[in-house]
């Protein structure tokens, strides 16, 4: 023992120095790890490993059916269960007829169920396809779905094709509640855009830190901490691997349906 | 279509005639051939990919695609035949036999104006007849949602508890009802095959598909004609897929009913490294190797097949393989002799077999 403190004194100046020093770096270490604790306490840190598991968390899982319109456009309103639509919760018109010049009122449901013979007054044959093409013009996103029983007629192919899903007429009470939920989910329900947007990472070749990074700044962004510019700012940094507009867009789109 | 085309170019008032092969089958009655082409028996022009190619001969061969056809125009001194290779006897002997690309394209254009003016018409006219068709199969559908009701009024928690439940008279009307409809399904891919791709899309497990159409098929047919299903195999894949997959089981299965000249039909369905492996084997009559290669055609049945089945049209097996079409995948016909005869016919080991890719549609 006497031995080592007569080295240590020996040492004096060099002895002190790395006493100064590695009390510093102590002192540094504990100040950090605190800071650090205190900031975690009281700052908002999410846990979510994506938008799809925070939207649970959140119980945004479906979307609210009393908002949500429908119109049948047909000539034979007796194929479809209206009554049935409507005490499921949806709001249902019925339209057996319809000049090209009144249009616009279509315009303003979410979902069109369009035959094609005998609904449009101008072209009572195949009134139905221009009638899907001008929507279509104006209005790409507009949800449509193609009713008729005329699947085997090739000259009626692109009404079909145009159309964002298909039905045949008649149709039972829990076939067409069915496709009304499913093409409202795919546009209106927060959890599928939330997957659309998880799946768009997903691919990429992001670390899971950097994931967990700009997962806390989407959520900022969705919950309205900071503006649209300022997401695209704060996304900068990982604009190697993500196209951060496509990105912002996918969030737009999530943001619109909370 | 081929007919069609081949009935314009072979007719005395197309008057822009050139010496053709459609899908490497000479035109006979359109331009006469090159006198070096007649004794040329090869034709490895008819093989050429693209554009023009010039032969070992110095010849030049223009190629293009219509409506689905391929379409050789061949004995020609073209663009890229050179000049020097030309002698005097190939001169004389190809005197009228020029022709540049742009004639042919013109040529090509003139066709193609002329098959798509023909294709509306025959879609127009079909349209037309098919009208009367249309309340038909409304009646269909609605046969089949009121069958589904009278099921759903009796107890059970689950549709198949409710089924059970039911008196064979509602059982049967159920049935029935359902292979209208799949009937009417196939008739609709048969005059528009782009049905085939209309309706969801749906991740289903192959092998509950087939399950529940041989217990439609068997219940409707199977039993009658005493025909027996064994489901072979493992399965659990589910595959992304077209409402009208199912059309596929209906006619393969309903196919072999018809022809199977024994009582077990064996559908085996297996998971592979590809996708789901699906075999349907019976023992029937004899398809010969230039049968197979026609099988899936339109309106087409084996020479045997018409001996003993009179009331087939050749529909299923094309609307099969027009549905496997849109699902990326084909459907491949085997028949392997058992060296003994029914009736006068050669019997075989008939399989159709297929496999759905993993990655759907």
């Amino acid at each position: 023992m006497k031995s080592f403190l007569d080295f240590w004194l020996e040492l004096s100046w060099f002895a002190n120095l790395l006493t100064i020093v590695l009390g510093a770096y102590s002192l540094y270490k504990v100040v950090m790890i605190s800071l650090k604790f205190v900031s975690n306490k009281f700052s908002k840190e999410y846990v979510y490993s994506d938008v799809s598991s925070y939207l649970e968390a959140k119980k945004y899982s479906s979307y609210n059916k009393l908002s949500k319109s429908v119109v049948i456009v047909d000539d034979n309103p007796e194929n479809y269960p209206v009554d049935y639509l409507r005490d499921f919760g949806f709001t249902v018109k019925v339209i057996e007829s319809i000049s090209l010049s009144d249009i616009s009122q279509l315009y303003n449901y979410d979902l069109i169920i369009l035959d094609i013979t005998g609904i449009v007054l101008e072209d009572p044959v195949r009134g139905g396809l221009e009638l899907l093409k001008r929507i279509k013009e104006v209005d790409p996103t507009k949800l449509i779905i193609s009713a008729s029983s005329k699947r085997f007629d090739p000259t009626l192919t692109d009404f079909f094709k145009l159309s964002d899903s298909q039905i045949k007429t008649p149709i039972s009470e829990t076939n067409l509640e069915n496709k009304i939920n499913e093409m409202f989910k795919k546009k209106f329900c927060p959890q599928t855009t939330a997957s659309k947007l998880d799946e768009y990472i997903l691919g990429k070749n992001i670390s899971p830190s950097d994931k967990s990074k700009l997962m806390t700044i989407t959520l900022k962004y969705i919950e309205g901490v900071f503006s649209g510019p300022d997401f695209l700012k704060k996304c900068s940094w990982i604009s190697s691997e993500l196209n951060i507009h496509k990105y912002k867009e996918l969030t737009d789109n999530l943001k619109g349906l909370m | 279509m081929i007919g069609i085309i081949e009935e314009i170019l072979s007719s005395e008032d197309y008057n822009f005639k050139l010496s053709v092969a459609l899908n490497k089958k000479r035109i006979i009655n359109s331009a006469p051939e090159h006198i070096i082409c007649s004794t040329c028996h090869d034709k490895p022009c008819f093989d050429f990919l693209a554009g023009e190619e010039v032969c070992d001969n110095s010849l030049s061969s223009y190629r293009t695609v219509v409506n689905d056809i391929n379409i050789v125009a061949y004995g020609y001194l073209g663009d890229k035949v050179n000049a020097k290779a030309i002698t005097k006897k190939l001169r004389n002997d190809s005197k009228g036999r020029s022709l540049k690309l742009i004639h042919f394209e013109e040529w090509v254009k003139r066709l193609s104006l002329i098959t798509n003016q023909i294709n509306r018409t025959i879609s127009n006219n079909r349209s037309e007849v098919l009208h009367c068709f249309h309340d038909p199969v409304k009646w269909a559908t609605q046969v089949s949602i009121n069958s589904e009701r009278m099921i759903n009024r009796r107890d059970g928690d689950t549709f198949s508890e409710r089924f059970k439940n039911c008196n064979t008279d509602v059982k049967a009307i159920y049935k029935c009802s359902q292979l209208l409809v799949k009937s009417v399904e196939m008739v609709e891919v048969y005059f528009n095959p782009d049905s085939a791709a209309f309706g969801d899309t749906y991740k289903a497990n192959i092998y509950k598909i087939f399950d529940m159409v041989q217990a439609i098929i068997f219940h409707a047919e199977g039993k009658r004609y005493n025909k027996k299903f064994r489901l072979l195999g493992r399965s659990f894949r589910s595959v992304y897929m077209y409402e009208s997959f199912h059309i596929i089981a209906l006619s393969l299965i309903q196919n072999s009913i018809k022809y199977s000249k024994t009582s077990e039909i064996d559908i085996t369905i297996n998971d592979v490294k590809e996708g789901v492996g699906v075999e349907v084997v019976s023992h029937g009559p004899l398809i010969s190797e230039s049968e197979l290669s026609l099988i899936f055609n339109k309106g087409f049945r084996g020479k045997y097949a018409k001996a003993m089945s009179f009331d087939g049209m050749g529909i299923g097996l094309y609307i099969a393989q027009e549905i496997a079409k849109v699902h990326n995948f084909t459907i491949r016909a085997e028949s392997s002799p058992c060296n003994y005869q029914i009736e006068n016919i050669p019997m075989a080991k008939n399989t159709f077999s297929f496999t759905v890719p993993a990655i759907g549609i």
